[in-house]
């Protein structure tokens, strides 16, 4: 199985050529990333390179270390070893330098949910050092943009879902990032607000802006993205171009065949209404 | 259904046991302690029972058991989240399910199981006399049940009220609710001392309240007195039945109507459009906006009109009612000290973002800081003209100066250095955290040590200022105070920064544990 990986990985055109100099632009490198929580291993072992100026797609079943790998990429999480740079800065060495480069979108984490929509970019900019001006000429921006302007002034507590994802989308995008890292920021999003947000994230990188998202959904990343990690049980199974890794086959078919482990519903027969 | 729930309350108990050995510990210690203290009460009353008459001791001890019990969860042990009845909406419970295992359950912890020891003693009070002991056998469970009740159905009744927008301006209520009841309450200690006469005569009327009525029932059988007796029955039955009723219909509402409640809108940036245009400016605002718009700030500030209540109470004009403006500094500076803990994961923002993690301490400092100055100022004033010692206006305020100053060094550290599990935003602010609350002790008595420790020459100068009169002595204590609280401030802020630049990423994954 390792061997199997370490083709499909050496295949993908990013690792360093054998003369040493780089192929190409890294913007987010993941070198041997790994982090157990007490027995548990969240992520064995991580290396990745993101293409400047790609649109990267993570994907794994649920507990693959999605977002252990992500928490570690933006700062967030701090890994047991290995090495994460943010175009060419090394994060945990230099945190602030690559800190201000990333826009960050995590999942399952609160945010400070008291003040209104508007208030909470203007904030995440005002922390990213933006003049005050900026910040909220930019946040009314982003609002409109995101179908949010008419909850501009609502606590962000009373958000639904998906409208608090957008609105974390939002901070993330405020400061006007290098790279961004998002993790899941279509879950809970309705299909006409996905579609704004894709527009944006496909303007931000033909502009040369460097994007991660992680996902299990495989239609989408198909769609949406040119580069596409597979992650399962803390490890990358394969990496490269969205055709290098679906080598031909639905992206959907080549990842259940990389991950395994399809359950039939034997056992369930009692859920049978009739 | 009911064993279930029982079996849930278990599981959540050793779940949090589990957790920690400081956990551990503290639910031996407590469990220990409810039984030995309810163990000597149940002592006390057999013993006292065997010499003489304590029929106004039973009826008070039993009123105060069901008054502690139908009031205390709202204001100071905090409610027991197990049994949040919109958690358990979606299970098929019916109500009675719910009210019985909550009950039973409630009375299996600490609380419930001191109640019944030493309600054991209120039973055997009556020991020499037979029938008045039946009468016991009937009332005493009578009125445990009835503060059971009482505590399930004023926390259940109070949840929608404490939560969302609302729950702010309850806060300010149960407040001032509590400084009115403390204050006469301590008044009455402080002014007449207890003799037999003043027991006998809070038992004549505690008897004819929801609270007593039931524990007089083994005195009125004692005595013959039947219409007291048919009298106090009446009250002791129909107070747990209306409990009940109560109860029930509180648990309706929020069973069928699990909406949260709005929190309302804002205008345009509020306090964010008005502070510097930088980091700090950043988190100032947010910090400010918390402090108005979430309850659980305002909760921690409650203490600071408690404070100088029981500490006028207390002193009266005496030069002992200085000591307030000085508690108050110490109350909000040291209120920042779970300012990460709050926070909860919302942290992250901070940890993503490019900052300096002295613009985060500097924030949260000059948040509560000013207003903090403010309510030290006001209240140092008050004392000195009240005591009238104007005299020790520089030594009092420039303690408060430094002690304000010096408590926010403190807690800019250790808010730093651990984070403890707190109530999450927008759970209900008079919650208990279930796990912590040991921990958060050792860190706020080691605090104030701390504190103590630092300030003991502002300190010293300042009382034999007091004690001499001594104006000079007065300036001395504010200038060496001030000097302290600003170096301790600024050390505070510089390691806790410090701290933060190493740390931060592990803080946040252990907020996210909670």
């Amino acid at each position: 199985m390792s061997e199997a990986r370490a083709s499909v990985v050496s295949d993908d055109g990013m690792r360093p050529s054998p003369g040493g100099e780089l192929q190409m632009d890294v913007a987010l490198g993941l070198e041997g990333l790994r982090k157990t929580f007490g027995e548990k291993v969240a992520v064995e072992r991580v290396d990745l390179a993101v293409p400047a100026g790609s649109f990267f797609g993570l994907v794994g079943p649920n507990g693959a270390g999605k977002t252990t790998t992500l928490s570690m990429a933006t700062g967030l999480l701090r890994p047991d070893a290995g090495r994460v740079t943010v175009r060419g800065t090394d994060l945990w060495a230099d945190p602030v330098t690559a800190k201000s480069l990333l826009g960050v979108l995590p999942d399952g984490v609160r945010l400070f949910d008291r003040l209104t929509g508007l208030q909470l970019v203007v904030h995440a900019g005002m922390l990213h050092r933006l003049p005050r001006t900026t910040a909220r000429e930019r946040a009314e921006a982003l609002l409109r943009a995101l179908d949010l302007e008419a909850d501009a002034n609502t606590f962000v507590a009373d958000y639904s879902a998906g409208m608090t994802k957008k609105i974390a989308l939002a901070c993330a995008l405020v400061h006007a990032p290098r790279l961004l890292v998002l993790d899941e920021p279509f879950e809970a999003v309705d299909p006409v607000s996905a579609a704004s947000i894709r527009a944006i994230l496909a303007d931000y990188v033909g502009t040369g802006g460097t994007v991660v998202v992680s996902s299990h959904v495989m239609d989408l990343v198909e769609r949406m993205c040119d580069h596409v990690a597979v992650l399962a049980a803390g490890r990358v199974l394969a990496a490269g171009t969205v055709d290098e890794v679906r080598g031909g086959a639905s992206l959907e078919d080549r990842f259940v065949e990389l991950v395994g482990g399809r359950r039939s519903g034997e056992g369930l027969e009692w859920l049978h209404s009739s | 259904m009911v064993a279930q729930l029982l079996s849930l309350r278990w599981q959540v108990y050793l779940g949090t046991l589990r957790r920690s050995v400081w956990q551990t510990i503290g639910a031996v210690v407590a469990m220990l302690y409810a039984l030995s203290l309810g163990g000597l009460l149940a002592v006390a009353g057999l013993v006292g029972g065997l010499r003489s008459d304590l029929s106004a001791e039973v009826v008070v001890g039993g009123a105060i058991l069901v008054l502690v019990w139908t009031v205390g969860p709202l204001v100071a042990f905090g409610l027991d989240d197990t049994f949040d009845p919109r958690r358990l909406a979606p299970f098929p419970l019916s109500r009675r399910d719910l009210m019985v295992g909550s009950s039973v359950a409630t009375l299996l912890g600490p609380g419930g199981i001191f109640t019944v020891v030493a309600a054991l003693g209120l039973v055997l009070a009556w020991v020499t006399e037979p029938a008045a002991l039946l009468a016991a056998l009937v009332g005493v469970p009578l009125g445990v049940t009835t503060a059971v009740l009482g505590g399930r159905a004023t926390t259940t009744a109070a949840r929608p009220l404490v939560e969302g927008r609302r729950g702010r301006d309850l806060a300010v209520v149960v407040a001032v609710l509590l400084v009115s009841v403390v204050a006469p309450a301590i008044l009455l200690v402080d002014s007449i001392s207890i003799t037999p006469e003043t027991v006998a005569g809070t038992a004549a009327w505690a008897s004819w309240t929801p609270f007593g009525a039931a524990f007089a029932l083994p005195a009125d059988v004692a005595a013959g007195a039947w219409a007291a007796l048919a009298g106090h029955l009446v009250i002791a039955l129909a107070t747990p039945a209306l409990l009940v009723l109560w109860w029930r219909r509180s648990l309706t509402t929020q069973l069928t109507r699990p909406a949260r409640a709005s929190a309302g809108h804002g205008k345009g940036l509020g306090v964010l459009g008005r502070v510097p245009d930088s980091p700090v400016g950043a988190v100032l605002a947010r910090c400010l906006t918390y402090w108005v718009r979430d309850p659980r700030y305002a909760t921690s500030l409650i203490s600071v009109p408690v404070l100088v209540v029981i500490v006028a109470v207390l002193a009266g004009d005496g030069p002992w009612l200085l000591v307030a403006g000085p508690l108050v500094a110490w109350t909000c500076g040291w209120a920042i000290s779970v300012d990460i803990a709050l926070d909860s994961t919302a942290f992250w923002t901070h940890v993503a973002a490019p900052m300096r993690w002295t613009d985060d301490r500097w924030g949260r400092v000059v948040a509560i800081g000013v207003p903090g100055a403010l309510l030290t100022l006001v209240t140092t004033l008050w004392t000195l003209g009240r005591a009238d010692r104007w005299d020790m206006a520089p030594a009092l305020l420039g303690v408060g100066a430094a002690t304000l100053l010096a408590s926010l060094g403190l807690a800019s550290l250790v808010s730093a250095l651990v984070v403890f599990p707190v109530n999450q935003p927008g759970d209900n602010p008079f919650g208990a955290k279930q796990g912590g609350s040991m921990g958060m002790m050792l860190s706020q008595m080691l605090g104030t040590l701390a504190l103590a420790v630092v300030l003991a020459p502002a300190a010293v100068l300042t009382v034999l200022a007091i004690v001499r009169g001594s104006v000079a002595l007065g300036w001395a204590a504010a200038v060496v105070g001030i000097a302290l609280g600003v170096v301790v401030l600024l050390v505070g802020v510089r390691f806790g920064a410090r701290r933060l630049d190493a740390r931060a990423p592990e803080l946040l994954t252990r907020l996210a544990s909670f």
